[in-house]
């Protein structure tokens, strides 16, 4: 007998739970119900919530280094490579100009009592070598970005489809309601290419969708947060008072309908969310100390360490999943020309605060349960693009490599081999599904059970594959 | 309890089962998905059933399928091997062994098998089967006055269940107004429905509404969201599409007509090439190609992942043509079979061999050395308008050339002498004296944006004229520099030489390429050389290559560009791949030779009829001259050139050398060629639509699992098989046209006896009056898409919508004047605890307005909604802001009358959705939605309190309201009676009032546009 995969629960059956319970209130209600389903009647989702099992992580942070990291110059050490600098090889590439075989211009070292490999790009990352776990056979289905990004956060390379993000909200719901669960930071100089689509509730309910702040300096970091100036406090307060006796008084006489106390519900989230927001997103509140750690001060780092230290202040405050882009359709580390003065650039940036984020989370006892994924869209070609000093290197979705750290991971662990020149996975090969069923798997979630029925297919994180890769858990 | 749940779950019919993972199939899945279509419960071919063990061990007329004692003979297993069975299409090897292997353990079976996958005698396949509802009278029990109150109450009656007494006249005018046409009705539109006491007062309401255009633009709404609507191309640059608009009208103007269904259908699936296509027919086609086109990767350099995008492509078209139209996913069985329809994967290929030529109308731009495929339109014209079209054109554009090449000699029998004379003979020449004409080679320029020859060069534009060439400006809009374009070459050249006078007006801040020659077979795998000149740290002259492999710093001096000078810069690239560049005669730096190792390190070879010239129109750097030659010149060579220099000429010089007679003929050529310009430049520009257009396609394979490269046998289209009374065969020849085959599509796909045709069409206009259709899922009628709740009143209302001529005005009038529609939507809780989701509708379900009705009401009663119907889409937004490489959508905050229109015209970009839109459920308009959501969220509550929109709206509310009223209490009436339709109670009246004397009346405004009363209908 073929287990059954959906945890869902029939809709007809809930509702009917919460109108029979109409008589006894919400309150009654929120005791009796686990609170995922007292929130999918809210938004008539139709699969029931909370984990499969006790979850190893709580949340999740997430630094997407845009245009595609290489492998190849900063985990993935390949003495061949550097043995056979210059010389040809043959392999087909996006741009169809590959050139020859090209080492990495920096220096590779083991690092920390794991011995991990990280280069001379990276040092500061490097200090958290044994908080680590590096995955090096990572594949991807596409060699051009946009696909690319939306294969890393939805699984699938069209548009359309949900975030990681958003399958983690409608799974697991918001553990602080006065907040987005599922919080974007966009690297304030361009969002990465699909904008808003890369973080699309797709067709789950607008709840788990995405909340985009603004990440640049000045104004509000979520839109239509503030009052607008015309209006008075004191008029903002009659005049809400006022809607809550009309919606009140509506609800009241409309009593099959649960959506209707949910707005008014919603309303007083709003305004608890335009106090408290401000103040989360005031960075002014952290010492001195920690901001020196990320870096927020610093020109060069300020861009990455603000939005990696929002990133904290959200985790703690229960946001679920945070997700972080360094680089956009903009400034990249789509290396393409001049690898060296790219990567040292888009290093320098990204070095910092991403290893300050880690020591500071280890450092408040939230790296046990909070797991950190440092990914990319695709690594980059061994062969170079282009000859000479200037030369880049091209995209490369066969193989590349991702890092993660914290909650429920073995650290210090470095996992998967790729071939002599970092080409192919040789052994281990870990598939963007691979890697999504294990995320899942860590905070709790079945990446089979955890579905929902749209155009014909119960659609998952993971389409039809995916396993959890038991080895990088502790 | 429990057997109340068993009644919900028989209607909830909501397949909950995990997708089934590929590759990794036991034998009962195999079983399930191959065998038991035709050996099942429903059709047991041969007597045989292989649902379960027993059955399978009873066997059929040939006898047991399975021998328990000696698994390994067993019939089923012979015949399976022998690959007779399943007939016509054998079992993969995978599958066999798994077969062999489950058989040998025992052959068990998971209970009993098919409850989790359609077969043939699944409800949906059947013919239609119109019935009257059986009535009996019951006792006290009015008799139904139409047919579908008959089946509701039946459905009601058979759970015990009672429908709702009717709704108050002025909920059921409010609900109807939204239902046709989005927007509240008026308060006086209530008060004079309030005062019709006719029995015919509710029919009139609804025929007012059904003439009104505002209907069109509401249904045109749903129907845009099945065919995901998008006026922009997706993927990674967005561009906009700006001629898709014409397809929305063509949907507000079908719905509008009340236009046949069937024809609707056709005309969207096969409209361009049915017997006599019209401009609307044309537009329709735009439904087939709205998806996203990834431009980019199509021009991959690696074959297979182009190949494997228009797969994508076309999946999607399949997908978006068969959910529509037919509710089914046949898109699912692109790799494989269908999971849980009787849809074999080969018939899949069958459908997509009948769209394989279809592309939307994107165009590449290689001339202009432009990345890839632009978005663009059709030109509407019937084919003997666009030949006669195109003889003028090239009529006129034959008697300028003729002009302009002797214009051309006579200007060049004025220069003294050749600079051919005693030096190397180039290839082509380009003096830029008067016009971008080439001696020696027809290599003649074509001018892109502001470029322009003045003053005897060649550079950008210095008056201010707007940006000429029209033809790129439309197809990459907001691009950059402009260009000379010269023809195609028309001899192949592998070695040759470069050679530029360039007048130096500044010096560039950016890098520029002044002249290059460039392959054009497609930009990934072009091959370009040229005079670059790298700004930067070290400004130098270069050698411009693709990917560097050919561009290196030769060590020259760095570039000191003086305004007022002249440079000479020549660049040689010999046959063995060496390349040398020279400043002013001279060795610039040393010349060096690119890896040959690499193909692109090596000597290019740009082939005749695949390769140009292009120079860079700079504002900077002027071209006095240039030449290309057919091999390499030696040093000496090039300082000879450099030393005689360049005759600079220029009209006025050139014409005072000539005799009189030349002298007139120059004038009268001159005067000759404007007229004939003037004369182009008037010929009518036609209309351009986005639409399908049709490019040469290969024959179509099946897939093996849906891999590009493994193809298996060829197939011609044909529909599906799983229909009952409706073959799939098409009977099509090879040889047939692709108009032909995809005409046949459209016909068998919309058609009478296609019952799938019209029970989902049907099936979604009922969703759009009462929240949800007879089958739930709108866009699945197969097996996850579950059984409708009232399979009787489906089929009577489908085949009375085709005898009505496949009318949906009728379909809403039937619907709009039942007893079902009028019912309150007062809640009944113990109806509530027997069917919680209202499927049998023992009430009118209470809803909130969509994304679009909220925003459109907030603009009808603060009356400032601009009714204009139709035309190009509104756009607040700005396209332009470019980060990196690639241009942005910024949100503008703009008001004006344009934006003030009904939010059916807001342009449809994918990356500039509305926040405000999106937190009510707009979905992305790139993807396909049959139903919308209603979610409620604090992010939902934040845009509704906050944004700026409301703002305006509330305070537009206000001025309204002190216009038409006068002294708080009236104004508070007229308020409520345009936001609500109904006036304050007492204790209403009270609690405004105080509001709108603390605040004044937009806190009251504001207060309405928030109030669930004003964003639900009941």
């Amino acid at each position: 007998m073929r287990a059954n995969f959906s945890m869902s629960v029939d809709p007809s059956r809930r509702r009917m739970l919460l109108d029979a319970a109409g008589g006894f209130g919400w309150a009654a209600l929120a005791s009796i119900l686990p609170r995922g389903l007292l929130r999918a009647a809210d938004t008539d989702s139709q699969t029931g919530l909370g984990p499969h099992f006790p979850p190893r992580a709580k949340r999740i942070i997430q630094v997407f280094a845009v245009g595609g990291m290489s492998h190849l110059d900063t985990f993935d050490f390949k003495p061949e490579l550097q043995k056979r600098d210059g010389t040809p090889y043959s392999m087909p590439t996006f741009f169809g100009q590959g050139g020859n075989l090209r080492g990495c211009p920096w220096e590779f070292r083991r690092h920390g009592e794991s011995g991990t490999w990280v280069s001379g790009l990276l040092p500061n990352l490097a200090g958290q070598a044994d908080r680590l776990t590096v995955v090096r056979s990572m594949v991807s289905k596409s060699a051009n970005h946009m696909p690319a990004v939306a294969q890393m956060n939805t699984g699938f390379i069209l548009t359309g489809f949900p975030a990681m993000g958003a399958w983690l909200t409608y799974a697991l719901g918001a553990e602080n309601e006065n907040l987005p669960s599922f919080v974007v930071l966009p690297d304030p100089n361009s969002h990465p290419w699909g904008g808003s689509a890369q973080w699309t509730n797709g067709f789950l309910p607008a709840t788990a969708q995405g909340t985009a702040f603004r990440t640049h300096s000045g104004g509000a970091p979520v839109p239509d947060l503030e009052v607008p100036g015309n209006v008075s406090a004191e008029a903002r307060a009659d005049a809400s008072a006022w809607l809550r006796r009309m919606n009140r008084a509506y609800a009241e006489a409309h009593p099959g309908d649960t959506t209707l106390d949910a707005r008014i519900r919603n309303y007083e989230i709003a305004a608890r969310m335009q106090l408290s927001v401000p103040g989360i997103a005031d960075l002014g509140q952290e010492s001195e100390a920690t901001r020196s750690l990320y870096g927020v001060d610093d020109e060069e780092t300020a861009d990455l360490a603000r939005n990696c230290l929002l990133a904290r202040r959200l985790v703690e405050r229960g946001v679920r999943f945070v997700q972080i882009y360094h680089g956009g359709s903009g400034k990249s580390w789509d290396a393409h020309s001049d690898l060296i003065k790219n990567h040292e650039e888009m290093a320098r940036e990204y070095d910092r605060p991403v290893a300050a984020l880690l020591s500071d989370l280890h450092g408040r006892g939230l790296l046990d349960d909070t797991l950190v994924l440092g990914v990319t869209e695709f690594g980059r070609t061994p062969v170079s693009q282009g000859t000479g000093e200037k030369a880049g290197r091209d995209h490369h979705p066969s193989c590349f490599t991702c890092w993660m750290a914290g909650g429920g991971l073995r650290p210090g662990l470095s996992y998967g081999q790729s071939d002599e020149v970092g080409n192919l996975p040789v052994e281990q090969e870990v598939t963007i599904y691979d890697l999504h069923a294990t995320a899942l798997h860590l905070m709790g979630l079945d990446h089979e059970r955890l579905t929902f029925y749209h155009n014909g297919i119960n659609r998952r994180l993971t389409d039809v594959h995916g396993h959890v890769v038991e080895a990088l858990i502790a | 309890m429990a057997l109340l749940l068993a009644f919900l779950g028989a209607f909830s019919g909501v397949a909950l089962a995990g997708a089934v993972p590929e590759g990794n199939e036991d034998g009962p899945a195999i079983l399930e998905r191959r065998c038991l279509q035709c050996h099942g419960p429903a059709t047991q071919m041969g007597g045989l059933d292989l649902s379960s063990r027993e059955s399978a061990i009873q066997g059929g007329t040939r006898g047991a399928a399975i021998s328990p004692s000696e698994p390994s003979k067993s019939l089923l297993l012979a015949r399976v091997l022998a690959g007779e069975m399943p007939p016509g299409a054998p079992l993969p090897t995978d599958d066999r062994q798994a077969l062999r292997k489950w058989i040998a353990a025992g052959a068990e079976w998971p209970d009993r098998l098919h409850d989790r996958r359609a077969g043939l005698d699944w409800w949906a396949f059947q013919p239609l089967s119109p019935t009257s509802p059986d009535r009996t009278d019951s006792a006290g029990q009015d008799r139904p006055s139409s047919p579908i109150d008959g089946w509701i109450l039946n459905g009601l009656e058979s759970a015990g269940l009672k429908p709702a007494p009717e709704v108050g006249r002025r909920d059921w005018i409010r609900r109807v107004s939204y239902t046709l046409t989005g927007l509240p009705p008026t308060p006086e539109e209530i008060d004079s429905f309030l005062a019709d006491e006719s029995p015919q007062a509710h029919e009139r309401v609804v025929e007012r509404l059904l003439a009104s255009p505002h209907y069109g633009e509401r249904w045109a709404r749903h129907w845009l969201d099945l065919v995901r609507f998008a006026e922009s191309e997706g993927f990674e640059r967005d561009l906009p599409r700006d001629h898709v608009w014409p397809y929305r009208d063509y949907v507000v103007q079908s719905f509008n007509e009340d236009k046949s269904y069937l024809h609707f259908a056709r005309e969207q699936i096969a409209g361009d090439v049915m017997e006599n296509p019209t401009r609307d027919s044309v537009v329709a086609t735009s439904m087939l190609t709205l998806g996203p086109v990834d431009a980019v990767g199509l021009t991959s350099a690696i074959p297979e992942e182009r190949a494997l995008i228009r797969e994508d492509m076309l999946e999607e078209m399949l997908g978006t043509v068969t959910q529509s139209f037919l509710g089914l996913t046949v898109n699912c069985a692109r790799c494989h079979d269908h999971k849980f329809d009787p849809i074999p994967q080969e018939e899949y290929y069958r459908m997509k061999a009948a769209f394989e030529a279809v592309w939307p109308p994107t165009r590449p731009v290689p001339s202009a050395g432009l990345d890839a495929l632009f978005p663009h339109g059709r030109p509407i014209l019937t084919p003997s308008e666009e030949r006669s079209r195109d003889r003028l054109i090239e009529d006129f554009e034959d008697r300028i050339e003729r002009a302009s090449a002797a214009l051309g000699r006579l200007y060049r029998n004025a220069r003294l002498k050749s600079p051919a004379d005693g030096h190397a003979q180039p290839f082509a020449r380009w003096t830029f004296d008067t016009d971008g004409r080439a001696d020696f080679a027809p290599l003649h320029l074509r001018f892109v944006r502001d470029a322009e020859v003045s003053g005897g060069t060649l550079g950008a534009s210095t008056s201010a004229r707007s940006a000429g060439a029209g033809e790129l400006e439309e197809e990459d809009p907001g691009a950059g520099e402009g260009f000379g374009v010269s023809r195609l070459l028309d001899q192949e050249i592998d070695s040759k030489t470069l050679e530029a006078w360039i007048d130096v007006v500044s010096a560039p801040e950016k890098s520029l390429t002044l002249m290059e020659i460039r392959g054009l077979s497609g930009f990934r795998g072009a091959s370009v050389d040229g005079i670059r000149y790298e700004a930067g740290d070290k400004p130098r002259w270069e050698n411009v290559s693709v990917g560097r492999f050919r561009s290196q710093d030769t060590g020259g001096p760095p570039e000191d560009l003086q305004p007022g000078t002249r440079v000479h810069v020549a660049i040689t690239y010999a046959k063995d791949g060496t390349i040398a560049v020279y400043r002013d005669g001279k060795a610039y730096g040393a010349s060096y030779r690119p890896d040959p190792g690499i193909p692109a390190g090596r000597l290019q070879i740009y082939p005749s009829g695949d390769a140009l010239v292009r120079f860079t129109a700079s504002k900077h750097l002027r071209l006095a001259e240039a030449r290309l030659y057919d091999r390499a010149l030696s040093a000496s060579e090039i300082a000879a050139s450099h030393r005689s220099g360049i005759l600079d000429l220029n009209p006025a010089m050139l014409f005072d050398r000539l005799n009189p007679a030349d002298q007139r003929e120059v004038k009268r050529l001159e005067h000759e060629r404007a007229g004939l310009q003037r004369r182009l430049d008037a010929i009518p520009k036609p209309e351009l639509v986005h639409s399908a257009t049709v490019r040469a396609a290969g024959p179509t394979h099946v897939l093996i699992r849906g891999s590009v490269s493994n193809p298996g046998k060829r197939v011609l289209p044909g529909g599906l098989s799983c229909i009952g009374g409706h073959p799939g065969d098409l009977d099509l020849q090879d040889a047939a046209s692709e108009g032909v085959w995809r005409r046949a599509m459209a016909e068998w796909i919309a058609s009478a006896e296609n019952p799938l045709f019209s029970r989902v069409i049907v099936n979604r206009v009922w969703q759009a009056h009462f929240g949800r259709g007879f089958v739930g899922n709108p866009s699945d009628f197969g097996f996850n898409g579950g059984l409708p709740s009232h399979p009787g009143l489906l089929d009577q209302l489908a085949s009375d919508f085709i005898r009505e001529g496949w009318s949906l005005k009728s379909l809403h009038r039937s619907i709009l004047t039942s007893q079902v529609y009028r019912q309150s939507s007062r809640h009944d809780r113990s109806a509530a605890a027997k069917d919680a989701d209202n499927r049998l509708l023992w009430k009118f379900p209470h809803r909130r307005l969509d994304a679009e009705s909220v925003r459109d009401s907030m603009l009808a009663v603060s009356g400032e909604l601009n009714r204009m119907l139709y035309g190009n889409s509104f756009r607040p937004f700005e396209f332009g802001e470019k980060r990196g490489s690639l241009r942005h959508y910024v949100l503008t905050q703009s008001d004006t009358p344009d934006t003030r229109r009904r939010t059916l015209y807001r342009m449809n970009v994918i990356t500039a959705t509305d926040p405000l839109l999106e937190s009510l459920d707009c979905p992305l308009p790139s993807v396909k939605t049959p139903r919308r959501r209603s979610t409620t969220t604090p992010l939902q509550s934040l845009s509704l309190m906050n944004s700026a929109f409301v703002q305006l709206r509330a305070a537009g509310f206000a001025a309204r309201v002190r216009e038409e009223a006068a002294g708080v209490d009236a104004q508070v009436n007229r308020a409520f009676e345009l936001a609500f339709g109904r006036r304050p109670d007492h204790r209403e009246m009270a609690d405004s009032r105080s509001l709108v004397e603390r605040h004044g009346l937009e806190s009251l405004c504001w207060g309405l546009f928030n109030a669930s009363e004003f964003l639900y209908v009941r």
